[in-house]
């Protein structure tokens, strides 16, 4: 949901569990930077401290006193401190644009919560990610996330190449960029595992560095497994593109 | 191939991620949704590695650990948790898993341990390949001789004729208790847990069965007339053939007369009758006046390939001479069965009959 007057992106997320209890998680994002609108008493605890257990890849400064990542999931993480990460949920998303609405288990639907907090809170490494938000899609499977993050790419070399740069069209520097991300999401399990007594946190994190984890090889292994999804489009595009040939 | 595996994890993005990256390392993998899952997989299914998450519903990780160490102690563990716990990882290590992941998981990592742990699993199973060389080879090849050596020794000494002088009997005294300390030290050694295997037969050619038995008889005829037992060859021989190592096979049938040797009394007979029963070619050593329950005490150690030392000598004996030529036939495709007759016992071996080529 985008609201005028305050220029923001609304999401919410609503977790309704099988033996009752429902929990809604409002999130703001300023619609131009995406960045998360932080309300109110934000909680601070010790894990959230920049030092406590580092990113090993962390470029922030030593005069950063508080994880941007850290600070932004300190809510989320303890409203499901003592969650089993196989519980079952009904997950409702709404946008401006639409609802999504899956049952599912606590940790897959988390982890597409996380994932909007950790890209939104201005870490620099997670800032790669930034324009995904902007398109974001809940419950997304591995392969609709490979596709998401090689499109997006992928676009922004074409922006590059029309302003007269170097577009890398080869990926070869998305496969680094998800290495970095693969680095933070593992700094920021470890931080989160300290702060649950049970493992719903933690896995929903996983969920998100299996993804992350996965796209170098998919890359590498030239996208092998979504290449036969295109194989008709690219037929019809070579023939399209022969024909008009001058 | 690298090795089998099979991964475990409730989690659907995870298990495919491991799929995607095993996979591309060279590995063979399945995926279980959780511990019923996979151990319904592992009924049906062989695997070197089971990659097991711990908090599963319907069967955990720690459940399906302690049945997979218990049914399939072949196969190695190691766990995978999104929740760092050492008790929990020092419980999942008593109950037999090699290793405990903390997840995410570096893929990479997780590669180079499996493969670090397939390799050892090889190691293992080399050094294992390799003691049972040296067990056969120590049972059959040193262990059938010196007894034999000992039992000729024994019956030379009982002879009451006279004709052995006292030097001669005191030397056959030193040599027979030199005998017996090899024997002893020999049986140590074998490992019998080493035994299970099926040694293939070393030169496989056409071997006319009348032909070894009738020289088995022939090597052993003068220790059996010592002992006071006819070595009786059977009249319905077929002259048929099998495939395999006549030099194997005569040494696994003087082993049978050998035990058979051990355990019968003086004044008994074995039978040594060749037949055939379709494509199988059939060898029985009937030996009559054997002493009380040899059957039993031989089939008991055969069937459970220890504590050979549990037994009195002679039957001791006999069972490990029984056991080596059961080695030897196992490697002909051959099976070994003792049965229990009226008078004795009945050796029984089943060959298979060579397949007539053009």
């Amino acid at each position: 949901m985008e609201d005028k007057k305050t220029e923001k992106v609304r999401l919410v997320y609503r977790f309704d569990f099988e033996d009752g209890p429902q929990k809604d998680f409002v999130v703001d994002l300023e619609s131009d930077s995406l960045s998360l609108i932080l309300e109110g008493d934000h909680p601070k605890p010790e894990w959230t401290r920049l030092k406590y257990h580092q990113c090993e890849n962390c470029p922030l400064p030593d005069s950063v006193e508080y994880c941007p990542v850290a600070l932004n999931l300190s809510s989320l993480v303890e409203s499901f401190q003592d969650s089993i990460s196989f519980e079952k949920t009904k997950v409702t998303v709404e946008t401006k644009e639409r609802v999504f609405v899956k049952d599912t288990t606590l940790q897959k639907g988390l982890s597409a919560l996380i994932g909007i907090y950790m890209v939104s809170s201005n870490c620099p490494v997670m800032d790669w990610l930034r324009p995904m938000v902007r398109f974001h899609l809940p419950f997304a499977t591995s392969k609709e996330t490979v596709y998401r993050a090689v499109s997006m790419y992928l676009t922004a070399q074409f922006f590059i190449m029309r302003k007269g740069g170097s577009p890398d069209w080869e990926m070869k520097n998305l496969a680094e960029i998800y290495k970095a991300i693969s680095a933070v999401n593992r700094g920021i399990s470890k931080r989160i595992s300290n702060a649950s007594n049970k493992d719903a946190n933690v896995n929903a994190v996983v969920i998100l560095h299996s993804v992350g984890e996965s796209l170098p090889y998919v890359i590498e292994n030239g996208l092998n497994e979504i290449e036969p999804l295109f194989s008709q489009y690219v037929r019809q595009l070579e023939e399209f593109q022969t024909l008009s040939r001058p | 191939m690298v090795g089998r595996v099979l991964i475990v994890d409730d989690e659907d993005t995870l298990r495919l991620t491991i799929k995607t990256r095993l996979a591309s390392a060279g590995f063979e993998t399945e995926a279980a949704v959780d511990g019923e899952e996979a151990i319904e997989k592992l009924k049906s299914s062989v695997f070197d590695v089971v990659l097991l998450d711990i908090n599963m519903p319907r069967m955990d990780g720690i459940s399906a650990l302690g049945i997979i160490s218990e049914m399939y102690p072949k196969t190695d563990v190691i766990m995978l948790t999104g929740f760092a716990d050492f008790t929990t990882a020092i419980e999942c290590l008593k109950k037999g898993a090699k290793d405990y992941l903390v997840k995410p998981i570096d893929t990479t990592e997780l590669i180079t341990r499996m493969r670090s742990l397939l390799r050892a699993r090889n190691s293992e199973a080399a050094l294992g390949s390799l003691k049972k060389v040296q067990s056969s080879f120590l049972l059959d090849e040193i262990l059938g001789s010196i007894l034999l050596a000992s039992d000729l020794v024994d019956a030379v000494k009982s002879d009451k004729s006279g004709k052995l002088s006292q030097d001669q009997g005191g030397m056959l005294n030193s040599l027979q208790k030199s005998l017996e300390e090899i024997i002893s030290r020999a049986k140590e050694m074998v490992d019998p847990a080493q035994l299970g295997g099926k040694p293939s037969a070393r030169a496989s050619k056409p071997v006319q069965l009348s032909k070894v038995l009738g020289s088995v008889v022939k090597t052993m005829e003068l220790t059996a007339k010592i002992a006071g037992v006819r070595l009786n060859l059977g009249d319905d021989a077929k002259g048929q053939k099998i495939e395999g190592d006549a030099a194997g096979l005569e040494r696994a049938f003087r082993h049978i007369v050998t035990a058979a040797l051990q355990v019968s009394v003086k004044g008994a007979t074995i039978d040594l009758v060749e037949s055939r029963s379709g494509a199988q070619a059939e060898v029985k050593f009937i030996l009559s006046k054997t002493s009380e329950g040899v059957r039993k005490v031989i089939e008991q150690s055969l069937k459970q390939h220890d504590k050979l030392g549990q037994t009195a000598a002679s039957l001791e004996n006999a069972a490990v001479l029984l056991l080596a030529a059961r080695q030897i036939l196992e490697g002909h495709q051959g099976v070994m069965k003792i049965q229990q007759a009226k008078s004795g016992v009945t050796v029984h071996c089943e060959l298979p009959v060579r397949q007539r080529t053009n």
